[in-house]
């Protein structure tokens, strides 16, 4: 029996749920939490800011020097002082619950090497009026416009090279300078993209600390952020005119689409994501969703002829707009061979060709290098004819001095690389060993324009939650700005990084273990409702949602496949220890050989338990099976692996699944990384536990899932799992018991889930024929072969057409394996009469299923064949 | 000289191609010795789309894809060439090499700029130290700049054994280095990040060289296949082709068709493959005299 794997689950271990353990902060608060509802102490605060103080040499966010709360802050701090401790963390269990429910982490699908790590989000905001953001995103939009100007004449015609502002080892050490990129014409932008990490200085007024140029990312986490908050402080938001975010992901979103090369009327647009292993994976697909948009990986495009494709079960679909998240290094292998699969090949062509937008063009990442900051002032002087409104983080780039470790002498400096792909983490020189700095200096010293140093300045500093107060910590900004018309927008947020202890400094990759904060501008006054000023044209119905693409697919396939494969396998489980719960050992066989034809068992461990086993020797032999503490003890498939697929898969494809089969999913993770029950009969309660997510999931794929191309997957690949099982089971038992005594028959009737039909229909232990018919010929039982064959036949017709121009008659291969089963089961029915013997009955029925069982496979590669290909690229 | 040049390459595939890209710079380029004649790109099986443009290098080059399932796919460029013959270069009047490398860190005279680009490290021709110093033997205190390639391009040709076993498309320079042996394309890197090292301009040049040797003469090594040598920027002069592997001043016998920074710039046949499997390369090149 074949068992086959989803292909992206061929390496590594499945991706499983996040552990339910609930940080301390929220026990703590649990505790207290009914005392606070009935009697908030008026005023007091509890002391939540009581050991809140502002640090020496930074500039606080919430308390001016004299101790008082800040203009920006009074009204929200009352707020807070109102809720105090306990309203505070009652608040913030919710969101903290909402967090898990979504799912949020970075690098929430990473491989086995990175941890996965749930976001980690503060309850409190940082705040800014709107005054001072009105003032601060001038000067970013200043700043945008400057590295737009930078880049156009870096891929254009080199005048800030050629008149010596910029010196040629910036643009041509840059191993992602890309010399494939055709220059930008006109008034068009190269950045459309961009965002900018700041921090305030202790004078209060703001530096510039890094640009991202490249393909910026955290826009979806503060989204996130915001959604998450709101629903947190339901009312305060609205009471502290807070901007909305809304306005800037339509425009964003409308920005998107305009890009579409020869104003096509319905553009695809594509979010180009570096896959499910990569950190930021749960972003794009977050932000995609929000959007609207296509979210596919390399594989799933194509170029053909100078034009790129989204591959769909429906064929070829045109792509106009790509919304690039993959590296500029690894984007097109055919100019840039390389490992990597997340590029695709031949893009670069179908860019100069111009029938593809690409945002940001690969090649824009060249301005994030820390040693173009030194050269900015000068160049916005050439440019603009104006110093920049903001200053930089103060560098000194390598290339310009001889001394570069002496170069910012009594500050407190960082070394950085100054290009490169992996860069090493900058190292700190006040505080460097003696020993190291002198291996550091050779380094330096062999190639000093490969570093820069940096001044470390003070972050300031804003109130962040411990989870039992409030505790003063560095904070820095990332403004995200997306270009519209010829100027930029700015999202009236941020993410807010803050540092992990009030010594620490907050990191600004999303890399780091810091924590996060949404920024909230508050208006002077209250806002209108920005949705209702942008009111699209009235839209014409359609019912359908677009071309599926083959990964989605394949993705939904599966997700049908895991879940009846987890079902099956706990409804045999479940048998299992019913059996051994009336010590009929006898009836173990069958049961046993189908996990092992499965592959959740293996012959060895069936064949080393004794002639009548005890309730200890089967436990021991199922928790493997069944829990994932122990699963790791066996080399076989589990169902925790089973369900880490289908977890891994379902994130994939949340856009496509009911909210409930998301949360049914997690709740069944948590019940299959339970601990052990220490005897085989508490198993019982459990496995039904579980049968009920089953029924709660199949329900809502059922109910609540749009009958599109995507559901119709779904369906195949559960009516394909279901009958490899209940084939490879009947066939198992007639193997172990030609004869099918009662008790086998009533084994099978329990997992077919019939018992109740059969006593229903006739009276008496099960017969042979009659139990067969139920199990396997009556399209009446949801259970039975022919109902799934059924199910297949008509799922199979609604398919696209292979060749849609002949709307083909002709039956699919795989259909035909189903439509022959189906002429089988209607005209082959089990002769009860007295003539034919039951025996010889039996044996026809088994070459049948036999012979079906052999062809099942065929049916799923073919099937595979047609709608799935993957195929991987080599260099050549 | 007037050339005729067929460069066959055919890759064999253990199983079917679905579909590929592929990118060929096969044709001569114009240089102030070199006059273009014709050129045909032929591919088998015929590919969907062929296109031919420039280069950011400046060379010829031809990108076309193919969806037609093949497990063989024959890349045949015919060419017509005439080479100009080498005017005698004094190469003691060329400035020292200090003074380049010291106008190419702060020149903004267009040339000098552009050839600045050729003086910073690239993916197979990194900077290092060890280079700098095997170079400074040729590289001493006011040496003439093409005096001191020329003495670095001998001494390359006598300290490495030319032997296409040692190496492949893969070995990096350091180990070209270590074992001082390779082919053209690892002496051209070697003498590429020798001289980069140094602060000077080089880049690499791909061609071909003359099959049969004029009566009398040897044949040249390399003659069958692609040949590499590299290009040594002077101010004033431009730039001057240097032929490791045979120890010559690139004359009438060498074929120039592309210029980058190193071999991954220009490789003349290169593509991304949907299935396939395991793929041969045989290469063929005939370079012939055209009456």
């Amino acid at each position: 029996m074949e068992t086959p794997r989803h292909p992206d689950s061929a390496t590594g271990k499945p991706n499983r749920p996040e552990s339910k353990s609930m940080p301390p902060s929220q026990s703590q608060t649990l505790g207290s939490m009914s005392q606070s509802q009935t009697s908030p102490t008026p005023g007091g605060g509890d002391g939540l800011f009581a050991n809140y103080k502002g640090l020496e040499g930074s500039f606080d966010e919430f308390l001016d020097p004299d101790g008082s709360p800040r203009p920006t802050w009074q009204d929200f701090s009352e707020r807070l002082r109102g809720l105090g401790k306990d309203g505070l963390g009652l608040s913030w269990r919710r969101g903290e619950e909402l967090l898990r429910e979504n799912g949020i982490s970075y690098n929430l699908l990473g491989d086995q090497s990175q941890n996965k790590r749930p976001w980690n989000l503060d309850p409190i905001p940082a705040l800014m009026s709107e005054s001072e953001w009105t003032s601060l995103s001038a000067s970013l939009v200043e700043r945008a416009h400057l590295w737009n100007q930078i880049l156009k004449d870096c891929y254009g015609p080199r005048t800030l090279l050629n008149e010596g502002l910029l010196p040629p080892a910036l643009l041509y050490s840059q191993p992602n300078f890309n010399r494939f990129l055709p220059p930008v014409n006109g008034g068009g932008n190269i950045l459309t993209s961009y965002a900018v990490d700041v921090a305030r200085s202790a004078d209060g007024t703001w530096t510039v600390v890094a640009d991202r140029t490249e393909a910026p990312n955290g826009a979806g986490f503060a989204l996130e952020n915001r959604i998450i908050l709101a629903n947190v402080f339901p009312e305060t938001t609205h009471k502290l005119h807070l901007i909305r975010q809304a306005a800037y992901f339509q425009s964003l979103r409308a920005t998107l689409f305009a890009h579409a090369p020869g104003g096509n009327d319905e553009p695809k647009v594509v979010m180009l994501s570096p896959g499910p292993a990569d950190r930021t994976y749960f972003e794009d697909a977050y932000l995609a969703r929000y959007l609207g948009i296509t979210l596919a990986v390399g594989e799933e495009l194509t170029v053909r002829n100078d034009r790129v494709y989204l591959k769909t079960v429906s064929g070829l679909q045109r792509v106009h707009v790509i919304y690039r998240r993959v590296h500029e290094t690894v984007i097109d292998p055919l100019e840039v061979p390389t490992n990597s699969q997340q590029g695709v090949p031949g893009l670069m062509g179908a860019i100069r060709s111009g029938t593809v937008s690409v945002i940001n063009p690969p090649g824009t990442g060249i301005a994030e290098s820390p040693a173009l900051l030194p050269f900015l002032p000068a160049i916005s002087q050439r440019l603009f004819g104006k110093d920049l409104s903001i200053p930089s983080i103060e560098t000194i780039w390598g290339g310009q001095e001889e001394n570069l470790l002496e170069s910012l002498p009594g500050q407190s400096a960082l070394l950085k690389e100054a290009f490169g792909l992996r860069l090493r983490p900058p190292v700190q020189l006040d505080t460097l060993p003696v020993i190291q700095r002198e291996s550091l200096v050779a380094r330096v010293n062999a190639s000093p324009s490969s570093y820069v140093v940096q001044q470390q300045m003070n972050f300031s500093h804003g109130p962040v939650w411990t989870g039992s107060q409030l505790e003063s910590r560095p904070l820095a900004y990332r403004f995200f700005l997306f270009a519209k018309g010829d100027s930029y927008q700015v999202m009236p947020g941020a993410l807010v990084r803050c540092a992990s202890s009030t010594e620490a400094l907050p990191g600004l990759s999303l890399d780091h273990d810091s924590g996060s904060k949404d920024l909230w501008i508050l208006g002077e006054k209250e806002n209108p409702d920005e949705l209702q000023t942008n009111q699209p044209a009235r839209l014409s119905i359609r019912r359908s949602t677009g071309a599926l693409s083959s990964r989605s697919a394949d993705n939904l396939f599966w997700i049908g496949r895991y879940s009846e494969r987890t079902e099956f396998a706990t409804r045999v489980l479940l048998e299992i220890v019913l059996a051994m719960t009336d010590d009929k050992t006898s009836e173990l066989t069958p049961l046993l050989a189908t996990l092992r034809s499965f592959g959740y068992l293996t012959g060895a461990q069936i064949k080393a338990l004794a002639d009548s086993p005890s309730r200890q020797e089967i436990l021991n032999l199922l928790r493997p099976v069944f829990f994932e503490s122990a699963s790791k003890e066996s080399t076989g498939d589990s169902i925790p692996a089973n369900v880490g697929n289908l977890f891994r898969l379902a994130s994939l494809s949340r856009d496509r699944l009911s909210n409930e089969s998301w949360r049914i999913i997690r709740a069944h993770g948590d019940l299959v990384s339970s601990s052990p029950p220490h005897t085989l009969l508490s198993m019982r309660p459990i496995l039904q536990k579980a049968l009920l997510n089953h029924s709660a999931f199949n329900g809502t794929c059922r109910e609540n899932i749009t009958r599109n191309q995507g559901w119709l997957f779904l369906n195949i690949g559960r009516r394909v799992e279901r009958i490899h099982w209940l084939l490879t089971l009947i066939n198992n038992l007639m193997e172990a018991d030609p004869e099918l005594s009662p008790s086998s028959l009533e084994t099978a009737l329990s997992i077919n889930d019939t018992t109740l039909t059969y006593r229903f229909r006739y009276r008496g232990s099960p017969q042979p024929l009659p139990a067969l018919d139920l199990i396997l010929f009556d399209p009446a039982n949801p259970r039975s072969l022919a109902f799934q064959l059924k199910e297949l036949d008509r799922d199979l017709r609604n398919l696209p057409k292979e060749d849609q121009a002949s709307q083909s008659e002709v039956p699919r291969f795989a259909h035909r394996i189903v439509l022959r089963a189906m002429n089988y089961l209607e005209t082959e029915l089990l002769s009860t009469d007295d003539e034919t013997s039951e025996a010889a009955e039996l044996a026809k029925l088994r070459v049948f299923l036999t012979d079906l069982q052999d062809k099942m496979p065929r049916f799923t590669e073919k099937l595979g064949w047609e709608f799935f290909t993957h195929v991987e690229f080599t260099n050549s | 000289m007037r050339y005729r040049i067929h460069h066959q390459t055919v890759y064999k595939y253990e199983s079917s191609v679905s579909y590929s890209h592929h990118v060929a710079r096969l044709r001569p380029s114009v240089t102030p010795r070199q006059t273009q004649g014709s050129f045909e790109l032929k591919v088998t099986p015929a590919p969907d789309s062929l296109s031919h443009s420039i280069d950011y290098f400046g060379n010829a080059c031809s990108y076309f894809g193919l969806t037609t399932p093949h497990k063989k796919l024959v890349i045949d460029s015919y060419s017509q060439v005439t080479v100009k013959p080498q005017q005698s270069i004094d190469l003691d009047l060329s400035m020292p090499w200090e003074m380049v490398r010291d106008i190419l860190r702060t020149s903004h005279l267009a040339p000098d700029l552009a050839a600045a680009e050729f003086t910073f490290a690239s993916p197979l021709c990194p900077y290092m130290p060890e280079l700098a110093d095997y170079a400074r033997q040729s590289f001493q205190k006011d040496v003439p700049i093409l005096q001191a390639s020329k003495d670095l391009t001998s001494r390359i040709f006598k300290d490495f054994k030319f032997d296409p076993k040692v190496t492949t498309v893969a070995t990096p320079v350091s180990e070209v280095f270590e074992k001082r042996a390779g082919v053209c394309q690892d002496f051209s890197h070697f003498q590429i990040s020798c001289l980069r090292s140094l602060g000077l301009a080089a880049a690499y040049v791909s061609g071909y060289l003359r099959t049969e040797p004029p009566p009398g003469k040897e044949r040249l090594i390399g003659a069958d296949a692609s040949h590499a040598w590299v290009s040594i920027y002077a101010p004033q002069i431009g730039w001057t082709g240097f032929d490791a592997t045979n120890n010559v001043l690139p004359g009438q016998d060498h074929i120039h068709v592309a210029k980058g920074r190193d071999y991954l710039d220009i490789s003349p046949v290169r593509g991304t493959v949907f299935g396939g499997g395991t793929q041969t390369l045989n290469i063929g090149v005939t370079v012939s005299e055209d009456e």
